[in-house]
């Protein structure tokens, strides 16, 4: 099997033996990425330069400091288009940021380097990470590795499909609303959307402020640890990054289900779930249970509401962080305006996809006079309501499991015309961003071939634990199996 | 057609609620007053579509 | 001399219309790194675009976090104006499209500024009067758009961030200014107060502190407010007044012809010595705030409150009453000396170096005040140490030095930083006050003038004016002119009156 397929700590211990380089591990990555990727359309860019020279500099860091290198020294990792590089174009899948070479990277890109891991280029998402599906995307189609003619879910769909198809070990994405989750279920991969304010944000082009957070892809749950402990921690460059230290996740990852008691939320399980993903949820929570957990209900009334208070919020705040996309200081602008508002208005026509004018447009609504109170400050009431919700339902429970998606992964296209059934996506990863909460999404099991996702959900800054459950989730259903093609490619 | 779906706020009873100003911690966590190095003006200005002589160069005010 | 025409028009507008006045002023904190990240506060002279970074540029993805310094400097200032410090505050946008404004909006405060209420007591000619403060808050500052100036045609504008995220103060004062004099009075003394904080430099020529002023009026004796207009950017005390002046006589002058004011927003124009009409901002009728989620709300705990209250400086009007009760100033000199907290301080080191009080007042308000302006210096910058002063002026008080030599010696140590009590000794400048020694010239001097003796015998007291001039003359100044003047009228007794 290739390497890429196996757990990082496999990775790591061969980097360390010498069975293995990191060189030689990019290579592969490469290879794969030449060979599938132009199927499936999950890399906007591959930094294959940077990527070799950062592979060779691995290689020598493992030479000198062995044992003592980092545990990701070597891994080759990718990275979703929204978060900076420096010297690497960076676009956030838009065209009003083609070109947009940062002078500066984000933080968590950064950690990831300064450990020794190798970044292989930058992923296709929906653009400004607005979607479900990734088919917002300025630039192409990610196909799902599971199935071509279907979505890898979004807005971090690059990102899912890369690590699924086995291009990356590992891979950063970002989650508004479910944008990690969500494609990491429906590409039957694991996905970990950390506490808001545990990973900085700094050098991530923002959606939304309040909701945005960074967060691995990756095939296990002991994977998606090693990622987020890397990641983690306090930035003095993001005000809303926590200063509390990070409590390492793995000394306490092995410890299993046993005795854990376990809340499933009766409104997310009482309908809109497509049957198939009923059935994996259900034989999912039999198999917990066999593995010692305790299924509570609990209740979570205030989550009707999650979705239309989050369809407010996120455009809000979207529409102000967008505001700086005015073609003056970066971006390829328009050309030939002969005044400022021919300029402003030609770089945003001819620089923002419809589903991003779209949000615009309900976020500045929401924040005009005379709907302000109606909208904008009553969602963020309603926020306040879910926050409380979960705040009970944690009281009696150590963590709250899910279905991440109601469906499986839907056709190319078969949503793109119809806004309101794509923001349907969302409707049960949505209230765990309102909360702030860390969540992951681990593989369950397959409907009609097609990989469901279970969402497992801690209190805020219970990082750790929700990483111990996930992977206590995984063990008792066993890690996904990666598709056909990924297991097709030559190794 | 989403600002009828988003009504559906107007159902929630949020009689003394406080609007959520903020996730993480309480606290204001403030930068020190230190000068940090700034960016060259040419990499400043490296993704502007027009400048001129080390100022941004944007159409009239009309 | 012939009265003013405007000043006769404005009495007579003052006299039917009574002006109601408040001003907004923007003071540039003192901070070293900009408000929300750590490119430089002070931007003068750097070239164009030097001092930005990815967070003062608005490049996607960078984050603003707040200088503790000026949220520090802001409660100060409102603890001096005796604001409310509410424990919790915070940060909104405010958004709107300039091309001088990165982000596509102002980090600023709207519904929760860091201080709220209070006031600021001033005097207008001997009158104290108070303004009310509505609110201070702390917001960032924008680029600067630069037209060029060789450009006939303004096809484009040039942009310049050094600027865009300087930390600034709004101190918004309620409407309680009812003369274009008490304005400025106003602000002359909300001025003195920053700088005694040392929160703002107070430079109004450079931009760190800039006013608007929003100007009505209403018929004397009513409540009701007339239509307001709002005139940026007045930044000299001399251009706030005349503005404001301008506006009254605008305004009076609509109202009596019968016609209704609307709100406006206008601007001086040096050229045409009024106010003109601006254009207002476009999109300027919603500016959609919000809280920023980059940036958590503040909490003011009332520890931290509590001891930047006990950091608070004796404040201009305190420190002038302590100066007239502690050393026996008048009124004027204490105002004089306390206009700069430098100045106050300059005295208070001459005294406790030894100088008479009276005389140090005396000496830095009429002789050195002027000297270091002509320099184009401070007190503190004169080159001249008040240990110094206070050498100089012990020996005046003792009589060593005659004033018109110390004089001499003042300017010529602004000059050229020498030290004036050493050019006493080494030019042997001392005073001679030995009536021994001066009793020869004084008889050189009435034999060489006996006209003079005569006439001052006859009763003219202006004569011995040229015999004691004589003396000084002959001693080259040194001589004690009192001790002179004595042993000048006791050689020559007047006749006993008819």
């Amino acid at each position: 099997m290739s390497w890429l397929l196996r757990p990082l700590a496999e990775q790591a211990a061969a980097l360390r033996t010498g069975q293995v380089t990191s060189t030689a591990l990019v290579e592969e990555a490469l290879g794969r990425i030449a060979q599938l990727d132009g199927a499936l359309g999950a890399f906007l860019r591959v930094t294959v330069d940077l990527a070799r020279r950062q592979a060779a500099e691995a290689d020598r860091r493992l030479a000198v400091e062995g044992e003592g290198a980092p545990d990701l020294c070597g891994i080759p990792v990718a990275i979703k288009d929204v978060l900076c590089t420096e010297g690497v174009e960076t676009t956030a899948a838009s065209r009003i940021l083609a070109g947009f070479v940062p002078p500066y990277t984000a933080t968590a890109v950064r950690r990831l380097a300064e450990a020794g891991a190798v970044s292989l280029g930058k992923c296709n998402c929906d653009e400004f990470a607005m979607g479900s599906s990734t088919e917002n995307s300025a630039y192409q189609l990610t196909r799902n590795p599971h199935a071509p003619d279907r979505v890898p879910g979004g807005s971090s769909g690059g990102s899912a499909a890369a690590v699924a198809a086995g291009l990356a070990p590992a891979a950063l994405g970002t989650d508004t609303g479910g944008s990690i989750r969500q494609p990491a279920a429906l590409c039957g991969v694991v996905g970990f959307k950390p506490t808001y304010g545990r990973v900085s944000r700094y050098g991530l082009i923002a959606f939304a402020s309040s909701l945005d957070q960074v967060g691995p892809f990756t095939r296990t749950g002991g994977d998606a640890a090693r990622i987020y402990r890397t990641i983690a921690g306090p930035d003095p460059r993001d005000a809303t990054c926590s200063p509390r230290p990070v409590e390492d996740p793995m000394p306490t990852l092995e410890l299993g289900l046993e005795g854990l008691r376990l809340g499933v939320p009766a409104e997310y399980v009482a309908s809109g779930l497509e049957p198939g993903v009923q059935r994996v949820f259900e034989a999912a929570c039999q198999r917990l249970v066999a593995a010692g957990a305790q299924l509570e209900p609990v209740s979570l009334p205030s989550t009707r509401y999650a979705l239309a208070a989050y369809y407010v919020i996120a455009p809000a705040e979207a529409s102000s962080n967008l505001a700086r996309m005015d073609g003056l200081r970066f971006g390829p602008g328009r050309p030939g305006a002969v005044t400022l508002r021919e300029q402003l208005e030609g770089a945003r026509h001819l620089g923002f996809g419809p589903e991003v004018r779209r949000r615009i447009m309900l976020g500045t609504y929401a924040l005009s006079r005379g709907y302000y109170d109606a909208y904008y400050r009553r969602a963020q009431q309603v926020r306040t309501l879910v926050a409380q919700d979960f705040h009970r339902a944690f009281a009696g429970v150590d963590a709250i499991i899910a279905p991440t998606s109601p469906t499986v992964a839907f056709r190319l296209g078969e949503r793109l015309s119809d806004p309101l059934a794509m923001y349907q996506s969302d409707v049960l990863t949505v209230p765990f961003s309102l909360a702030g909460v860390p969540a992951a999404s681990v593989p369950a099991g397959l409907a009609d071939g097609l990989p469901v996702g279970l969402q497992v959900a801690a209190p805020a800054f219970a990082d750790a634990h929700c990483l111990r459950v996930a992977r206590g989730v995984e063990r008792a259903l066993g890690v996904a199996e990666p598709p056909d093609l990924a297991r097709r490619a030559a190794p | 057609m989403i600002l009828h779906a988003v009504d559906e706020l107007q159902g929630a009873d949020t009689n003394g609620i406080d609007p959520t100003l903020q996730v993480g911690d309480p606290g204001t966590p403030t930068r020190p007053d230190a000068v940090e190095p700034c960016l060259s003006v040419d990499r400043a200005l490296a993704g502007a579509p027009s400048h001129e002589a080390g100022f941004l160069r944007v159409a009239a005010i009309q | 001399m012939s009265p003013n025409p405007a000043t006769i028009d404005l009495a007579r507008a003052v006299e039917r219309w009574e002006p109601v006045i408040g001003l907004e002023v923007h003071a540039q904190c003192t901070t070293r790194s900009k408000m929300f990240c750590g490119c430089r506060a002070d931007y003068a002279g750097l070239a164009p675009n030097t001092n930005t970074c990815p967070t003062c540029l608005g490049l996607p993805g960078a984050l603003p976090v707040a200088n503790g310094e000026a949220i520090r400097m802001t409660v100060l200032t409102g603890l001096a104006l005796q604001s409310q410090i509410p424990p919790r505050s915070k940060f909104d946008r405010k958004n709107y499209f300039y091309p001088d404004l990165p982000k596509g909006y102002q980090i600023s405060q709207f519904d929760l500024p860091l201080c709220v209420g209070g006031w600021l007591e001033f005097e207008v000619a001997g009158v104290e009067r108070a303004v009310r403060i509505t609110r201070v808050h702390l917001e960032e500052d924008a680029g600067k758009l630069v037209h060029p100036a060789e450009l006939h045609r303004a096809d484009f504008s040039l942009v310049d961030l050094n600027r865009a995220g300087v930390p600034l103060m709004e101190i918004v004062g309620e409407p309680d200014l009812r003369s274009p004099q008490e304005a400025r009075a106003y602000l002359v003394a909300l001025r003195q107060l920053l700088l005694y904080l040392g929160v703002c430099d107070g430079n109004m020529e450079e931009g760190s502190l800039r006013c608007d002023a929003n100007i009505s009026l209403r018929p004397r004796g009513t409540e009701a407010l007339g239509a307001r207009t709002e005139v940026k950017n007045l930044n000299s005390f001399r251009i706030l007044q005349r503005a404001l002046e301008q506006e009254v006589l605008r305004q009076a002058a609509r109202l009596e012809a019968g016609e209704t004011l609307h709100p406006e927003t206008r601007g001086w124009s040096e050229a045409e010595a009024t106010t003109v009409a601006q254009r207002s901002k476009e999109e300027a009728d919603d500016y959609r705030y919000f809280p920023d989620p980059d940036l958590p709300p503040i909490v003011l705990e009332p520890a931290f409150v509590d001891a930047l209250r006990g950091e608070l400086p004796e404040l201009p009007r305190a420190r002038a009453l302590r100066l007239r009760q502690t050393h026996g100033l008048s009124a004027e000199e204490a105002r004089q000396l306390t206009q700069l907290p430098g100045e106050a301080d300059y005295f208070e080191r001459t005294v406790s170096a030894g100088a008479p009080a009276t005389l140090a007042a005396n000496w830095q308000v009429n002789e050195l005040a002027g000297l270091c302006q002509r320099a184009h210096r401070t007190v503190e910058s004169s080159g001249l140490p008040p240990e110094r002063l206070a050498a100089l002026l012990h020996l005046v008080d003792s009589r060593a030095v005659s004033a018109p030599t110390a004089k001499e010696l003042l300017a010529e140590a602004i000059a050229s930083g020498a030290d004036p009590a050493d050019l006493v000794e080494v030019r042997g400048l001392r005073q001679v006050s030995d009536e021994g020694a001066l009793a020869e010239a004084v008889d050189r001097s009435i034999a060489a003038q006996p006209k003079a003796a005569r006439d001052y015998q006859a009763g003219n007291d202006r004569a011995l004016g040229a015999l004691v001039g004589q003396v000084m003359a002959a001693t080259r100044g040194r001589a004690d002119a009192r001790i002179v003047t004595r042993l000048l009228q006791a050689r020559l007794p007047r006749d006993p009156g008819p």
